[in-house]
């Protein structure tokens, strides 16, 4: 019934747009929109795949969202990939217009791109209000590529984010730098931070029942910019898994799993290149 | 010139708090006109400072219990010019007060005494009097003329809004996006409210208003009217919510105001909302 009323809205002109998509529920997106959110411009990647929406940090650390095609209930894609930067804040804005609030009706979303150059359609509704936004896209800067293949991989932990919520939530924010430690032995994996008032260490056993797996290989010790790290608390909180990957040149690959509201599973990756400063 | 009023219902002092910091939200002083059957909160804002006018009317008989009023001519009101946040505060803390009572008092300087009767918390039936006193101006009869209810502007557009919960919704995040909205009415009960900036574009519609009932002299040649108003400002109609009202009405007058009512059976709002040139 919402979809007929969003097909019958004056807004729909022409179904030639390149790429169209409709969304019973907009909260499954724009919660996991919120978790890159740390940033006000973000580039979006629309393939026949999904979205991928890719926020970066300095030059040294990216954020990817990745809303894939089952995740609406309609996709339509006709075209290569298609890239464009567009103002993340005003998105969230756009999408939350009905108020972002959980416990609300649903707010259901057609989403349309007529084509490069053009701003990004819009059209929400909610109990027969119909709200239209037109979001300017602009050209896509170049996205750096962090070349982090699952063959470099040493060392993999996969474990439930309640945990480590915990840990990040009482970081020591005097400390420039937050240490990773991962290892086949003992101490399996640590996280630690030299702040003023002291050093603090997290220590995680690998029978803990908050690891659902442990693969690693070879003892790495990383250090990696505060705050670099601090967006990914974002993402962190929403979600349920977490997956900690390190390289052999020492990237760090953080993959979040969230569940949606209506039962859906999307991921978050962030990557962050480590501190090299304190290496000489 | 006397006054003096008692309150014993729980209820009408938290109706009546309400009613003034909803007032207070709009501005920082404002004139309290008080007469025998009503009072008044009136806000004349001169077009330099953006030329907003409020003018909030309650019925008295259904709030007070006992109001004594003698005023200096034979209107018998009151005016003075007072601090609505300050009043309303005074307010607050009524949890289980017995009464209330206002009056204006000469302390330091004229003032509105309010003075609150509590039980005490050991429940030994003795009772604590907690005594406000608002400073307060009284106005002087040459300024009288100022305070005078505005008129009925021509409007071209006039319809019931809808619930402002939803209003209020979209308002707050279009905030966020411009200072400015554009809102649309037809006689057709639609309203629209759109923002453009370099960046966005958002139009809401909302459908299948009511129409209030008209006088035959209303100008309906008119289709449809817009004007384009301070979203601030706008909002803080919009949040005026807190007072139940029941129904709110929205008057357009094309690119000049957008007039706007909260009705309830004994308060009455009325928010003159001038239009901000964007061109």
């Amino acid at each position: 019934m919402i979809l007929c009323h969003l097909q019958n809205s004056r807004m729909v002109q022409n179904s030639q747009h390149i790429f169209e998509a409709r969304l019973d529920n907009v909260r499954c997106m724009s919660s996991v929109l919120k978790s890159v959110a740390f940033k006000d411009y973000a580039t979006v990647f629309i393939s026949n795949n999904g979205l991928k929406v890719t926020v970066e940090e300095s030059k040294c650390a990216q954020v990817n969202a990745f809303l894939q095609s089952d995740l609406f209930q309609a996709y339509e894609f006709s075209s290569d990939t298609l890239v464009f930067r567009i103002n993340l804040n005003v998105l969230m804005e756009c999408l939350n217009i009905f108020g972002g609030a959980p416990g609300h009706s649903f707010v259901s979303l057609k989403m349309y791109y007529p084509g490069e150059g053009e701003p990004l359609g819009l059209v929400l509704e909610e109990g027969g209000v119909v709200t239209e936004c037109q979001i300017k896209t602009m050209e896509a800067d170049e996205i750096l590529d962090f070349n982090f293949t699952s063959v470099g991989v040493q060392n993999k932990i996969i474990m439930k984010s309640e945990c480590l919520r915990d840990a990040f939530s009482d970081l020591d924010v005097s400390s420039q730098v937050i240490e990773m430690l991962m290892s086949p032995d003992a101490p399996y994996f640590r996280l630690s931070t030299f702040g003023h008032a002291g050093t603090t260490t997290n220590e995680y056993p690998k029978d803990s029942d908050m690891v659902e797996s442990f693969e690693c290989t070879k003892t790495q010790i990383n250090k990696y910019k505060l705050t670099l790290l601090k967006p990914s608390i974002k993402a962190l909180l929403q979600s349920t898994k977490i997956s900690i990957r390190m390289d052999d040149r020492g990237f760090l690959s953080l993959q979040y799993m969230i569940k949606t509201e209506d039962g859906n599973t999307c991921f978050v990756e962030y990557l962050c290149a480590p501190d090299e400063d304190n290496e000489d | 010139m006397r006054f003096k009023a008692k309150l014993f219902d729980v209820q009408s002092i938290t109706q009546l708090q309400s009613v003034i910091s909803a007032v207070s939200r709009f501005c920082k002083t404002c004139c309290l006109k008080l007469t025998e059957d009503k009072i008044y909160f009136i806000l004349n804002d001169r077009l330099v400072c953006g030329g907003t006018t409020i003018w909030c009317e309650v019925t008295q008989s259904s709030y007070f219990d006992e109001f004594r009023i003698e005023g200096k001519d034979d209107t018998g009101a009151i005016l003075m010019s007072v601090s609505p946040d300050m009043l309303a505060k005074s307010l607050c803390n009524t949890v289980g007060a017995s009464s209330v009572k206002v009056k204006l008092a000469k302390k330091q300087s004229a003032c509105l005494s309010v003075e609150i009767a509590l039980p005490s918390p050991g429940g030994s039936g003795m009772q604590r009097l907690v005594t406000h006193d608002v400073p307060v101006h009284l106005i002087p009869l040459s300024h009288w003329q100022e305070y005078e209810e505005p008129g009925m502007p021509e409007f071209d557009i006039s319809f019931y809004l809808p619930p402002l919960r939803k209003l209020r919704n979209v308002l707050e995040r279009i905030k966020n996006l411009s200072n400015h909205v554009t809102v649309q009415g037809s006689w057709s009960g639609e309203m629209t409210l759109s923002v453009k900036t370099e960046l966005v574009t958002t139009k809401t519609y909302f459908t299948d208003l009511d129409i209030p009932q008209l006088d035959s002299q209303v100008d309906t040649s008119r289709a449809s009217a817009e004007v384009t108003v301070d979203i601030k400002k706008l909002l803080t109609f919009v949040q005026s919510q807190g007072i139940g009202a029941s129904k709110s009405i929205c008057n357009i007058v094309h690119n000049r105001a957008l007039q706007l009512f909260l009705l309830q059976d004994d308060v009455q709002l009325q928010y003159y909302l001038p239009s901000i040139d964007t061109s």
